[in-house]
């Protein structure tokens, strides 16, 4: 008996489980079968049975990029991965990945792939404020700066991006920067900002007073908030906004310097030519600066401290740990615009800091990620990572090489620009050979040799 | 009793002779209901075959039989053009044909061309010349200018005008278009809410005085005199501005019941049906086209392809608005060749300029009609402006884009059938079918041939306008 007891009980318990797995076993059989969004795995895995409802949820679009090097920019550079973007965001980068079913495949063997380039200045790329009302999707300007790698400019004081033929995606960042008139010709508008910070620093000390007088004081009045500048300052104190000033000189800019240091406010200088000479002060206060490695800005004679441009501004900038967006000195861009200076060439502006002494991978740093960290959009652009924007320049060789062509321009993982598609760049090098010889390319173009 | 079913019978009779001469007047007129038959050496009729030798039978100005060898009685008289083509009378979509220019911007739907068009005025000589027999006019400005209005080219002054065609949306420079087009929606859905609002009080009016009814009912079933009048006047509902006194219990499950508070009932004078506030007559078809998902349908008028996705932005957030029917200004040096395809997606009216577009320095050539039509879209065409000159020009331009690779029916019914179908007229105008208006336009060859010239022009059965006479 005592043995036999566990032996009934087991048996028992069986009989009234097998109910229970028939039930089980039924549920299983009717449940349907899983949704596309909840079973993302599941629909990688054998995406070819499920497709989804477009009634109810919107179709994944996936994309993948084959066989590139990637220059991550903030990793390693990876020799031919895969890219698999889900919806406009890099969702997955590695070797033997499971694409789904469904996914476009760009082959860009042989191609190098960078992060989309971010110009912290343009003109005429995008619209007017506001981008996503005024852009011309069809310009003639953003094919040229996607041809040349850009991914995303800034107008007025918005980032956007250069979403060719559609408005989806557009907008990045808006209210980026407050700019500074600040100038040392004009003492009386520095007195003025250098008010505005201090009322707005006190207006801070009064309310911190408020705060504790109001635990023994329930009837203590809150100082009156500031206006207009004041308010502003306030802003800038609060690191609610970003100080932009186009300063270039050493004095303006170790004056700057100093305010921020003594206020504690975010400062990008713009220009900043003659920032080697005050490197010390500005990595001192964090300013962080947009330069244009070719700027040219003579030395004065008369004076007996250093002064003037210098082709080694990056490298000394970036020896003092001091961040920095690369620019060309001019923001247009056009087929013939200001000899090789405007955004046309954009990476032949940073490779112009290389020959000033600077490291290649920090070169390209300027136009990707570290523009995109000073416009406040790196978690979004400027560098290739899981989670980011598919934003891609895919070009035939090394970035900063003068030969080099962008081949195809990726935006929010669509192809905006593909060069042998566009008939601006296509009979240049079609294949992506450096040793192609010379384009025969007579004048006006197309109209052929016999005309 | 006799002499009663005698003097029946007697009236009978008599009742018949007096009918019969107006019987038989009757029936003559009928058979010389002004029947008028065009013996045509070809007919395009845009909606089938064209006939060669055909006839078109027409009566009351409108078209009642087309065909070959057809019957028709022999008082009709004949309008003999064995040596001419007739086909549909042309209609232009959008002009404004010797009308000033000014400046107006902002939302005003209500505001139609009828009151600046002075038709015995105009001088619509060129249009007539050019084979046109209709033509949309449309409000100057930006944003949204106001409705177009089509009117006949000739004819009697009372049955020219032919109706309100469409709404114009300007969407040339979206970075001030967007907004109008915006707050006219925001305005719309406002009045929609204002509605909604008067109809709620309106309901809860309603409720309170069925409960009052039955209060009263229960406490004294007998004939009081109501309350003070002056009282029942402030409880009428806000929004009822033109209500009417109560006719009919509109639906029996809103009414309490009648019998016996009839008294009652009239000295409270509860609105039986609801009646809206009026509608802002300036956002009015976006109102509309809100609530009802139909109305008068929205001309959108692009400059560049950009702006089509500029629209479809703004569109996004009122999917109810249609969009469906494009002026495509400024054809020939625009970069409406990227949106093609998506043009063709909206199954668009496209109204386009008669021309072929070329890529700046290169061959790169874009026929836009062609390729319009080819993704799906139906293609009206709008002369390039309101020159005597372009309007002459029209027919060779026409012809230009049929022998580059448009379909010639498509260039045919570009300036006719689908015309009339973008200002919603199709069962008007635009082909020779039965039952439509005699509307044609008669050539001395082949509409596209660069010799051939109009020689008639007949609106509503009248022949309006013949070529002079050359020497």
């Amino acid at each position: 008996m005592k043995n036999q007891t566990p032996t009934l009980g087991f048996t028992i318990v069986c009989l009234l489980l097998i109910p229970w797995f028939e039930i089980r076993a039924a549920e299983e059989k009717t449940k349907p079968a899983p949704p596309a969004n909840e079973a993302k795995d599941s629909a990688e895995a054998d995406s070819g049975k499920e497709t989804p409802d477009p009634g109810k949820q919107p179709i994944d679009r996936y994309f993948a990029i084959t066989g590139s090097t990637v220059h991550t920019i903030t990793g390693p550079v990876v020799d031919g991965p895969t890219v698999l973007c889900k919806n406009g965001k890099i969702a997955e980068i590695g070797h033997d990945l499971r694409l789904p079913k469904n996914t476009e495949i760009l082959d860009a063997k042989g191609y190098h792939m960078y992060p989309g380039l971010v110009a912290i200045q343009s003109q005429g790329i995008l619209g007017n404020e506001p981008p996503e009302d005024n852009t011309d999707l069809y310009n003639l300007s953003m094919t040229l700066g996607l041809a040349n790698g850009i991914t995303t400019a800034v107008t007025g004081n918005t980032a956007a991006k250069l979403t060719f033929g559609t408005v989806e995606g557009h907008v990045l960042r808006q209210n980026l920067f407050h700019t500074l008139q600040y100038s040392t010709e004009n003492p009386d508008g520095r007195r003025k900002f250098r008010e505005s910070l201090e009322r707005a620093r006190q207006y801070l000390r009064d309310l911190d007073d408020h705060e504790k007088k109001k635990k023994h004081d329930p009837k203590s009045k809150p100082p009156t908030a500031p206006k207009n500048e004041d308010e502003k300052a306030l802003k800038l104190l609060k690191h609610e906004l970003v100080a932009l000033a186009t300063v270039n000189t050493a004095q303006a800019l170790n004056d700057l310097a100093g305010l921020a240091e003594q206020y504690g406010f975010q400062l990008v200088v713009q220009g900043a030519a003659e920032g080697w000479i005050v490197a010390p002060q500005m990595a001192r206060a964090g300013v962080r600066a947009c330069i244009t490695p070719r700027t040219r800005r003579d030395r004065d004679e008369r004076t007996n401290h250093p002064n003037g441009s210098s082709i080694e501004n990056a490298r000394i900038l970036h020896e003092h740990g001091i961040l920095f967006a690369i620019i060309p000195s001019s923001t247009g861009i056009t087929t013939m615009g200001l000899a090789g200076r405007d955004l046309m060439h954009l990476p032949m502006e940073a490779a112009f800091a290389v020959r000033g002494g600077l490291p290649d991978e920090v070169a390209v740093r300027a136009i990707t990620i570290d523009a995109a960290r000073i416009l406040g959009i790196d978690h979004h652009v400027g560098s290739i990572e899981v989670g980011k924007d598919a934003d891609f320049a895919i070009v035939d060789g090394d970035l900063l090489h003068y030969m080099t062509l962008v081949r195809w321009a990726i935006v929010n993982g669509r192809i905006a620009y593909d060069k042998q598609k566009d008939s601006l760049l296509d009979h240049i090098r079609p294949d992506g050979q450096r040793d192609a010889p010379p384009p025969y390319d007579p004048w006006p173009r197309r109209l052929g040799e016999d005309w | 009793m006799r002499t009663a079913f005698l003097l029946s019978i007697y009236i009978t009779l008599v009742a018949m002779f007096c009918a019969a001469p107006a019987i038989a007047e009757q029936a003559a007129r009928e058979g010389e209901e002004s029947f008028v038959v065009i013996q045509a050496g070809r007919v395009i009729t845009l909606a089938g075959e064209e006939i060669v030798d055909g006839q078109i039978v027409l009566a009351d100005g409108k078209i009642r039989l087309v065909g070959k060898d057809l019957e028709y009685p022999k008082s009709a008289s004949v309008i003999e053009a064995r040596n001419e083509v007739v086909m549909p009378g042309w209609i232009h979509p959008r002009t404004r044909w010797q009308l000033p220019s000014y400046a107006r911007s902002g939302v005003h739907a209500d505001r139609s061309p009828a009151q600046e068009v002075f038709l015995s005025e105009m001088d619509t000589e060129p249009l007539l010349e050019a084979g046109f027999t209709a033509a949309c006019f449309y409000p100057d400005g930006t944003g949204i200018p106001g409705p177009g209005v089509v009117y006949r080219t000739a004819g009697p002054k009372e049955e020219r005008k032919l109706g309100t065609a469409y709404l114009r949306v300007t969407m040339s420079q979206p970075g001030r278009d967007k907004n109008t087009f915006r707050s006219a929606i925001e305005l719309a859905r406002k009045e929609l809410e204002k509605i909604e609002k008067a109809r709620k009080e309106w309901e809860e009016k309603q409720k309170k005085a069925q409960e009052e009814a039955a209060k009263k009912k229960e406490t004294d079933p007998g004939d009081k005199p109501g309350t003070d009048p002056k009282d029942e006047k402030k409880d009428q509902p806000v929004g009822g501005k033109e209500q009417e006194p109560k006719k009919e219990p509109g639906d029996p499950k809103d009414h309490p019941d009648t019998k016996d508070d009839t008294k009652d009932k009239t000295e409270e004078k509860p609105p039986e049906t609801f009646t809206p506030p009026e509608i802002n007559p300036a956002v009015k078809p976006f109102a509309d086209w809100i609530r009802d998902k139909k109305g008068i349908p929205l001309l959108f008028e692009l400059a560049r392809a950009s702006d089509l996705h500029h629209l479809d932005d703004a569109l996004k957030t009122t999917p109810e608005l249609p969009g469906k029917l494009f002026y495509l200004d400024d054809a020939s040096s625009s970069d409406y060749h990227h949106v093609v395809d998506e043009l063709g997606k909206h199954e668009a009216i496209v109204f386009i300029p008669p021309s072929i577009g070329q890529l700046p320095s290169t061959v790169v050539h874009y026929h836009l009609p062609a390729e319009l039509a080819l993704a799906g879209c139906t293609v009206a065409f709008v002369p390039r402006s309101d020159s005597a000159s372009e309007l002459r020009q029209l027919r060779p331009r026409l012809a230009d884009l049929v022998r580059a690779g448009l379909l010639r029916e498509d260039a045919l019914k570009g300036v006719t059938l689908h015309v009339a179908m973008a200002l919603g007229m199709e069962d008007r105008l635009g082909t020779i079918e039965k039952g439509k208006d005699a509307d044609l336009v008669f050539f001395n060859g082949d509409p596209l041939a660069i010799e051939s010239r109009v020689t008639r022009v007949m609106t509503a059965g009248d022949m309006v306008w013949e070529a002079p006479k050359q020497p």
